[in-house]
């Protein structure tokens, strides 16, 4: 999970694209991926998504981004699978039974999963969260307060990530078994200190919007940033390799 | 540059008063240090200041306070800001953005000032901290006498008048602490008025020009730094750990062996003892 | 006499990062060690190591008499008590008394037991019992953290820069509290950039830099080794540094009695 959403900057397609414009492509992406018909469809937007990471060397990334999905949704494809009555059996279970159409379903399922999500979470690990913030500014005429709250949410998680691991670590220290197996009994360990650690967030994210504050954050302005963010060729021609793929994928 | 008139001051939901009917004048230059006991309130004098006490963190208000001839009742913190640059205790909250380059343009952007400029004043606030090779860093990849002085670099490049820093070593090793002292006493050097809390007497003996000692919410002192130093009765009173060559000092003259002042660094204390020898 | 802890060879990073390099040494049982060293020379981690928080990448290291990577870290938690340098990671209860009793539920006491450790840290340490932690300073939070691990009756203390933070009324209970603990039996091993707090409280030193122990002795012999201090830009305190500065009469002195005593003595022979 390290590391997951942030940005360290680096040069390929993802990267070129103005910041506003890829998160829109990536949900748009993401949305056909959901719309899409066909096992190929959803496919064909996962694949494609991963050869524009694997270009913008992204690609190990992508495809460790795609596995962690695709553990997510094993029990949703458990679920299709077995719920699915219609079609001809394969296999009987005493009471369930899996059917070809329900396999069809659940493999449909897994893949949709993987396609919609994988193209938002590359993208946000190949934007900076500044720039991000000043283009939704910038191109969107969004207002700051919003997008620098939206942003600020993102490298939230990241943070969370890291306080909640040390945490944890304090408490091992005090001999909490987290090691053990079951996920119940350890989900049970993990609830009690979520107090603290909301607490330090709150105390935290107070102290950030004063520090915030203090240096004019509420007084910036569209033309404010120090970078520009124009749309260009590249922006252009992005938007029209995404329509021609998500078309493609409908057909398919 | 600092006026301080009869101020307390009650938190929301506090018992007890943080600040006690406490008076200061800062001048111009000079390099204020605010030492105490831990709650003797430092920390909150330092934020009437910069004006986060009474306009973020609320409570009861009595008496003014008057930064470069502003009433900070009646201001927006905002524009103090510009004023009155603050750096609190907790950096890792304080650090925004994700590069300490971002970190730095961000409230020079905030303030609109002109491109050229942003890239100018960015450059020389890295500079005079020696952090220029920082500059494209990931800001959790700092250590934390980095990120401390990243933090001070963004204020410092929106040059204010004054400089706030509160308890600024608390995470720093005596290395980095020491870099980072030098560094103040040289803005100092350049006409900035700073003032910070301190645990440590040692440190901001060598440093600063006047001290202050809070005890409880009350000033107990506050006057040159030589005089402050000397009172040894009053400083261990507030509980203010002292370096060895005050230990020193105040034991010489206890045994009738030393009349003059407390030494404030090591040369001075070396000084005291040869002085006796001869 | 045993060893306590024991490191093997041991080196220990991430991500291609190297925190620690191949580093060997023994603390035995019922020493008091402290660890000099800059930040990120490997001090925590050597701590982290010690405690089983952390498993060594290569090399093996061995604690109370058990390898760290054959064993569950809840297992070296039963005689371990760890004092991190940032209280608000430990502390997960919200008042005083809950805090300290959560520190004893994981060891196998019985309620009277339990209830009677809890009443007598609070009064050692003379705290409010219902006391809010939300409302209490830095140095207070530090000091719970302190008695909420001392309640454990730790057989090892790791403690990472104890005294950070504090004034001079906690530091004076803290570094008796140390004192106490290593005296009634228990191995210390503390973190510290405060030397005089060192000089006071150890027996040896371990020196750390960049991922590496530069030296591993008596505290005495670490201050008289000038190539060391520097090597690890560590100070030596402040009146060794002084009588080092004087010279003459005063080489070998290390403490303000020293420093009186010496000028005193030749104050008296030069009047004879």
């Amino acid at each position: 999970m390290k590391g997951l959403l942030e940005c360290d900057g680096g040069k390929g397609v993802i990267y070129a694209v103005n910041p506003s414009l890829k998160v829109i492509i990536a949900f748009a992406a993401g949305m056909s991926a959901f719309a899409v018909k066909s096992i190929s469809g959803a496919l064909f937007i996962a694949l494609f998504t991963i050869a524009a990471a694997y270009f913008s060397g992204l690609g190990k990334k992508a495809v460790s981004t795609a596995l962690l999905i695709a553990k997510i949704s094993i029990l949703f494809f458990v679920i299709q699978l077995l719920c699915v009555r219609r079609g001809n059996p394969i296999l009987n279970l005493g009471f369930f039974s899996i059917t070809d159409a329900g396999l069809y379903y659940a493999v449909m399922m897994a893949l949709k999963l993987i396609a919609a999500s994988l193209p938002l979470v590359l993208v946000l690990s190949a934007t900076k969260r500044s720039d991000l913030a000043n283009s939704l500014v910038y191109n969107l005429h969004i207002p700051f307060k919003y997008a620098f709250a939206l942003t600020t949410t993102l490298n939230f998680i990241p943070g969370l990530a890291s306080e909640m691991a040390q945490v944890m670590e304090a408490q091992k220290a005090r001999g909490v078994d987290f090691e053990i197996k079951n996920p119940i009994k350890k989900a049970a360990l993990i609830v009690p200190l979520c107090l603290p650690l909301m607490l330090s967030c709150v105390r935290r994210t107070e102290n950030s919007a004063i520090a915030a504050q203090l240096r004019g954050f509420e007084l910036r302005g569209r033309g404010s940033a120090y970078k520009k963010y124009p749309l260009g060729m590249k922006d252009a021609i992005a938007v029209l390799a995404c329509a021609v793929v998500l078309s493609a994928a409908f057909i398919l | 540059m600092i006026k301080i008139e009869n101020l307390s001051f009650i938190y929301d939901g506090g018992r007890k008063k943080a600040l006690d009917d406490v008076s200061l004048h800062v001048p111009k230059g000079a390099f204020y240090g605010v030492a105490g006991a831990s709650c003797s309130g430092k920390s909150t004098l330092l934020r009437a200041v910069a004006g986060i006490v009474p306009h973020f963190m609320r409570g009861r208000f009595f008496g003014t306070v008057t930064v470069a001839g502003v009433d900070t009742l009646s201001a927006e913190p905002q524009q103090l800001a510009r004023t009155a640059g603050f750096v609190g205790e907790d950096i890792e909250s304080q650090l925004i953005c994700e590069t300490v380059e971002e970190e730095i343009y961000f409230g020079l952007e905030n303030f609109a000032l002109p491109h050229d400029e942003i890239e100018v004043r960015a450059a020389a606030a890295m500079e005079m901290l020696s952090i220029a090779s920082l500059r494209g860093r990931r800001i959790s990849s700092l250590s934390g006498g980095q990120k401390q002085k990243t933090a001070l670099a963004a204020m410092i490049a929106l040059s204010p008048q004054i400089l706030i820093l509160d308890n600024p070593s608390a995470e720093l090793d005596p290395a980095a602490t020491e870099n980072l002292y030098s560094a103040l006493a040289e803005l100092n050097a350049g006409g900035m008025t700073i003032i910070t809390a301190e645990q440590k007497a040692g440190v901001l003996c060598r440093f600063a020009t006047h001290m202050t000692i809070l005890k409880e919410g009350r000033a107990l002192a506050s006057a040159p730094v030589q005089q402050v130093m000397d009172d040894t009765e009053l400083l261990r009173d507030a509980g203010i750990m002292l370096p060895r060559r005050a230990e020193l000092s105040s034991r010489l003259k206890a045994e009738g062996l030393y009349s003059g002042g407390t030494p404030l660094d090591i040369q001075q204390a070396a000084g005291m003892v040869k002085g006796i020898m001869q | 006499m045993n060893n306590m802890i024991e490191f093997r060879n041991v080196s220990y990073g991430y991500e291609g990062v190297t925190l620690l390099k191949d580093v060997s040494f023994t603390i035995p049982e019922g020493s008091f060690t402290a660890i000099a060293g800059e930040n990120g020379a490997g001090k925590s981690t050597i701590c982290r190591l010690s405690a089983a928080l952390f498993r060594p990448v290569k090399g093996e290291v061995i604690s109370g008499g058990l390898c760290t990577s054959r064993e569950k870290t809840a297992r070296f938690a039963k005689f371990t008590g760890f004092l991190f340098q940032n209280p608000d990671r430990q502390i997960c209860r919200s008042t005083v008394r809950e805090e300290i009793a959560f520190g004893l539920e994981c060891l196998d006491l019985g309620t009277e037991e339990r209830e009677k450790a809890v009443d007598g840290i609070l009064e050692e340490f003379g705290f409010e019992p219902d006391r809010e932690i939300f409302s209490m300073g830095r140095g207070e939070r530090q000091m719970l953290a302190l008695a909420s691990v001392l309640v454990r009756r730790p057989k090892l203390l790791i403690a990472d820069e104890p005294t950070s933070g504090l004034d001079a009324g906690q530091y004076r209970t803290a570094a008796e509290k140390l004192r106490e603990v290593h005296k009634n039996g228990a191995t210390v091993l503390m973190v510290t950039h405060d030397m005089e707090l060192a000089e006071e409280l150890a027996d040896e030193m371990l020196v750390a830099a960049a991922g590496e122990i530069k030296a591993h002795a008596s505290v005495e012999e670490i201050f008289s080794n000038s190539a060391v201090m520097e090597g690890a830009s560590i100070c030596r305190p402040e009146m060794r540094e002084l009588a080092q500065m004087l010279g003459g009469d005063f080489a070998g002195d290390a403490s303000v009695d020293d420093i009186v005593n010496t000028i005193k003595a030749s104050k008296r022979s030069g009047n004879r």
